[in-house]
């Protein structure tokens, strides 16, 4: 239970972090949201058994952590949430693709093993992405941009107040937890017996806490459009950052950088 | 001044499961009057606050505010007049920052930037939490959010503070920093509360409701003097107008 409230205060970890002021956090939201869109459409256009071209793309990532500031640790443990999900679909490829693309000696490399570890670079890579764009953006003003990009309003609203219940919704598990656990001090978990009215009352309990968030809204003149503080303005910065980052990627996707260098040195050493 | 009057007139609330909340409840609320609105739970404050500032809209009766009458169409303007402070402050403050829920409002009603900025200090200054403005709401004390909260319905610059509860859930300290604000607010005040002795402090005037009526209206002083109205009411005396619990001498 204790790590539900845990997990709670996490949630807001990345809203925390994103109220931070370095390079990264200025740039305009619309630059950084189209950037990580190209960077994840970059990484998942790269075909199956490709996995040396896929690591310079690391680089977005560990600059943008670097230059924001972000802590690692933290980051790399929601990154660890998501990557049983990456495991399970590049699992069978190893036992279904037998094709042999390398041996040295003893050791045979098959098609399936690297294209299960493409996958699993893929998924770090576009996770890690959506991470950092979330911890030096923050929701608001991602929603901010989306709507630049003339996604309809009640899309964003949707995204924004099912990220601002969720909250919420934690926040009512935690306590009748904590009010189930008092009662029942010998059960490891929740019985069967009590599910029903337990995820009843917690879905009605819910939806009043929300219907209370909303009411304090409106009663302050929330209209649907979520006002995060006048529109920055996009600056010669935040073309630059998009063009060099989409310049990068595209040499990224369209030259097998590793191997270039490799060439160039083993060139240089002929 | 009659555009600042708040007036109900015949006021029915029938909740949709049948309970009738509120059953022919009328008043008038002069400009800068602080009212305490007391009763048993259940007696209808909550709801006649909703219905002051257009959350509910009455079953029959007419809200007005100033010469506008609570509808669909003045809601914008009537929520600019009226602020409401809720009971539980986690349910008025959802930005990451006090600062941005602060502008919250503001921002809604599309005022400049250097304006918003120019509220919010002002309202945060006000309730004194100036230094807290980058904080997150969550993590403040229980006092530190009731203020924020308070913070958030100024800056929108009402002419009337509608609060439900604002004392409850306060340390005695904390409770005593409010009804000092509160004293301090030139606005018109509708305090719903069980918390007697803030309503003798802050009010003038005491409404009593029972069962959705209003059974009683006048003098703070009078009202919550009166042993048997109270106790058919499901009240008692405030402590500060009983005897001495100690040595028995008479107040």
């Amino acid at each position: 239970m204790a790590g539900i409230i845990q997990s709670l205060y996490e949630i807001r970890f990345l809203d925390e972090l994103s109220e931070k002021r370095t390079v990264i956090h200025n740039i305009h939201p619309l630059a950084k949201l189209l950037t990580t869109l190209i960077y994840i459409v970059a990484v998942v256009s790269f075909e199956k058994y490709e996995v040396s071209g896929l690591l310079p793309l690391i680089f977005y990532p560990v600059i943008i952590i670097g230059l924001a500031e972000i802590p690692l640790l933290p980051i790399l443990k929601r990154l660890l949430l998501v990557v049983p999900f990456a495991l399970g679909i590049g699992a069978f490829n190893p036992v279904f693709d037998h094709r042999i693309v390398f041996t040295a000696g003893w050791f045979t490399l098959t098609g399936g093993w690297v294209s299960f570890f493409s996958i699993v670079i893929k998924s770090i890579l576009t996770v890690l992405a959506a991470l950092t764009v979330i911890a030096t953006t923050g929701m608001n003003r991602i929603s901010f941009a989306l709507r630049l990009l003339f996604v309809p309003r009640v899309l964003v609203l949707q995204l924004l107040l099912t990220y601002r219940y969720i909250s919420v919704l934690m926040e009512e598990v935690a306590r009748v937890l904590r009010a189930y656990h008092m009662r029942a001090p010998l059960h490891k978990g929740v019985r069967y017996n009590a599910w029903g009215s337990l995820a009843g009352n917690l879905l009605i309990r819910t939806f009043e806490r929300a219907q209370n968030v909303y009411q304090a809204m409106v009663l302050r003149g929330f209209t649907g459009e979520y006002k995060t503080g006048g529109a920055p303005k996009i600056i010669i910065t935040d073309l630059l950052y998009l063009t060099v980052w989409t310049l990068f990627f595209a040499a990224a996707r369209l030259f097998d950088i590793p191997a270039l260098i490799g060439s160039l040195v083993t060139g240089v050493v002929k | 001044m009659s555009h600042h009057i708040t007036e109900v007139k015949e006021l029915h609330y029938v909740y949709p499961d049948g309970l009738e909340a509120l059953s022919g409840v009328s008043f008038r609320i002069y400009h800068g009057e602080s009212v305490g609105l007391v009763g048993a739970n259940g007696a209808g404050k909550s709801t006649l606050l909703m219905l002051l500032v257009g959350v509910l809209f009455p079953s029959k009766g007419e809200v007005m505010v100033g010469e506008m009458p609570v509808n669909k169409k003045t809601l914008p303007l009537i929520r600019q007049r009226v602020g409401m402070v809720f009971q539980n402050p986690d349910d008025q403050l959802f930005m990451n920052t006090v600062y941005d829920d602060v502008a919250f409002g503001p921002r809604n009603y599309n005022l400049g930037e250097p304006e918003v900025e120019k509220r919010v200090i002002q309202s945060i200054e006000k309730v004194g939490i100036a230094h807290l403005k980058d904080r997150a709401p969550y993590k403040l004390s229980g006092g530190e959010k009731r203020s924020a909260a308070i913070a958030t319905i100024l800056s929108m610059i009402p002419d009337i503070l509608a609060m439900d509860e604002p004392s409850s859930g306060l340390d005695p300290k904390s409770r005593r920093r409010l009804i000092n604000l509160l004293k301090g607010f030139s606005h018109t005040k509708i305090i719903a509360s069980h918390d007697l002795d803030m309503v003798l402090e802050l009010c003038e005037r005491t409404m009593v409701l029972k069962n959705g009526k209003l059974v009683a209206d006048g003098p703070t002083a009078e009202i919550l003097n009166d042993a048997v109205l109270l106790e058919n009411c499901g009240l008692e005396i405030p402590l500060g107008l009983q005897n001495c619990p100690v040595c028995g001498s008479t107040k």
